[in-house]
């Protein structure tokens, strides 16, 4: 309990423990840019951010989810812990809402080092990778392995 | 920061993720797309995707009924702005592919609970009316053709507003207005001359409440129409014969008949309530429809469908029933049937043409959907329909010997890019 607190308030703290990769290998979690004011966010908060419902993250900054797409074996994962849909079921999801006008899809991004990059440099960017790859250059959010 | 760029509409293209094309200007291209092929058993009477289609399908296969090509751009005009534009190339009216201006509308969404909309928008009072073209986007070949083929108005020229709430955790509200007038482009040809029945330029409002909670989709629609035209010649000579044998007859009833053949004597009343719940592989729809016309002779309608998927890995059986009715309004002929082969002739037309607005039938269909690369979909679909001979609102050229009943047999490859 302590030292949950303690990541609470101390960020950096947080990322060297995760350098140290608590979270399992291919396993998702959810990363912002360590400047976004977000400390974390509720699972209904992330649907809300990667299913196009919300635009904004909680601090008020437009938000700017961005996503790897190849391979799909984290973004399948990422999907199927948190709304508990398959991949084609997302893509028919966003092919409803971008073709209706209403919303666009995340940024897919080619690889992960280009997702943490994005977040890295974008204080309202929101990212899913690999929680054995996160480093200081972002803050998790939400960790779908635990 | 490069991403990734995708261009053109080849099987390359699809096996890619759902990225189109993006650039960091704003501006994003993407598109969609279906190849069909449809069958029908029977040679009788030719079965539509949409009454807006001038040939429909018989004995020998037909590409036209469900293939499409969509094109959309996507621009940010920077903080709450943004523009989109589609335009849908499918079989129409004048038996073209010719192209027209889905959407192209302003969109401005200053939270994430309110955005406004103006321009030329999908009118998406009806559960995925907007996206009916975008195979891709749901479970079958083609929308229910019993729900679907009498809710031909696809495009507004308008306005609407968003309000959506978060009520409560996994609860939200989502209430929207519509108000315009329908797009020109939806035109509805009834015969081989190239006549037409423009549904343009009426007059819409239409309004939604939506209720999501977790995995279920509750919804509460209501629209109503207002023609500004008049029906075209074929059918205001109908009227204008009405009008004369009921001076001839001192018949005021048969005056009224003829004023409630105007298109424009009809306000049509949409209201629809649907549900849609996806838990796990698992997909339910459910959507029933009722459309009330004016006090003339154009009867009333009730529709609706069920449809149940479940998916395995890539595939996705479904079971998909719709069933339309139609209840008629009375038709008032006075003596005209036995005054004489013209008059004869005149009231035989006036059935003719109310037959035509009418449909009775039955849909059962078995299909399969084969998600075999990330962006694009195979389908397999049979359908079985039975209805009432008479009544052919969803079908065109019917010939003689026609009993009502069809097997249809169906199969696209639909994507997106």
């Amino acid at each position: 309990m302590r030292a949950l607190s303690l990541m609470r308030c101390a960020p950096l703290f947080l990322a060297t423990l995760l350098g140290f990769s608590p979270a399992r290998a291919g396993e998702p979690v959810v990363i912002v840019h360590p400047d976004s004011k977000v400390q974390s966010l509720t699972r209904d908060e992330v649907i809300n951010l990667f299913m196009g419902r919300q635009k904004r993250l909680p601090s008020g900054l437009v938000a700017a989810p961005v996503e790897q797409a190849d391979p799909p074996a984290l973004r399948a994962r990422f999907y199927q812990r948190l709304v508990g849909k398959d991949l084609p079921d997302i893509h028919a999801y966003w092919a409803r809402l971008l073709y209706s006008g209403q919303a666009q899809p995340p940024r897919q991004a080619a690889s992960t080092e280009e997702v943490l990059e994005f977040v890295a440099a974008n204080k309202g960017a929101i990212g899913v990778v690999d929680g054995a790859r996160v480093d200081r250059r972002v803050r998790v959010v939400l960790d779908l392995g635990k | 920061m490069s991403l990734r760029m995708s261009i053109g509409m080849t099987l390359v293209a699809m096996a890619l993720p759902l990225t189109a094309q993006q650039t960091d200007c704003g501006l994003k291209v993407s598109g969609f797309g279906t190849l069909g092929l449809a069958l029908n058993s029977s040679d009788r009477a030719e079965y539509v995707r949409e009454p807006t289609q001038p040939r429909g399908v018989l004995h020998s296969l037909n590409p036209s009924l469900d293939s499409r090509l969509g094109l959309q751009v996507n621009l940010n005009l920077g903080g709450d702005l943004s523009f989109v534009g589609q335009t849908i190339s499918k079989y129409r009216f004048d038996h073209t592919f010719k192209p027209d201006i889905s959407w192209a509308f302003l969109s401005y969404k200053p939270t994430s609970s309110i955005q406004a909309r103006a321009g030329r928008l999908g009118f998406d009072v009806f559960q995925i009316a907007d996206t009916r073209n975008v195979g891709y986007s749901y479970l079958w070949v083609r929308p229910p053709v019993d729900f679907f083929g009498p809710l031909m108005l696809s495009s507004l020229d308008g306005g609407d507003l968003t309000w959506t709430t978060a009520l409560n955790e996994g609860l939200s509200l989502r209430l929207k207005v519509a108000a315009g007038q329908t797009a020109a482009i939806d035109k509805v040809p009834f015969d081989d001359k190239g006549n037409y029945v423009p549904l343009g330029g009426s007059k819409l409002f239409g309004a939604v409440a939506e209720l999501d909670w977790r995995s279920l989709n509750l919804r509460l629609s209501y629209a109503q129409a207002q023609p500004s035209e008049k029906f075209p010649a074929p059918i205001t000579d109908l009227q204008d014969g009405l009008n004369a044998y009921a001076l001839l007859l001192s018949d005021p009833r048969l005056a009224q008949q003829a004023k409630g053949l105007d298109f424009k004597e009809n306000c049509f009343r949409y209201l629809s309530a649907g549900l849609n719940w996806q838990q796990g592989p698992l997909r339910v729809e459910a959507v029933g429809a009722q459309v009330r016309t004016g006090e003339g002779p154009i009867p009333d309608l009730k529709s609706g469908y069920l449809s149940v998927g479940y998916r395995e890995g890539a595939f996705v059986p479904y079971f998909l029933a719709s069933r339309i009715v139609s209840d008629p309004h009375p038709l008032y002929l006075g003596a005209l049937p036995s005054l004489g082969p013209q008059a004869a002739a005149m009231a035989a037309g006036v059935s003719a043409f109310i037959r035509h607005q009418r449909a009775n039938q039955t849909t059962l269909a078995l299909g399969l959907r084969w998600d075999f690369l990330p962006k694009a979909a195979l389908k397999v679909q049979v359908d079985r329909i039975e209805g009432r001979p008479d009544d052919v609102m969803l079908w065109i050229n019917v010939r003689p010997g026609w009993e009502g009943k069809a097997t249809v047999a169906s199969v696209t490859l639909d994507f997106v890019f």
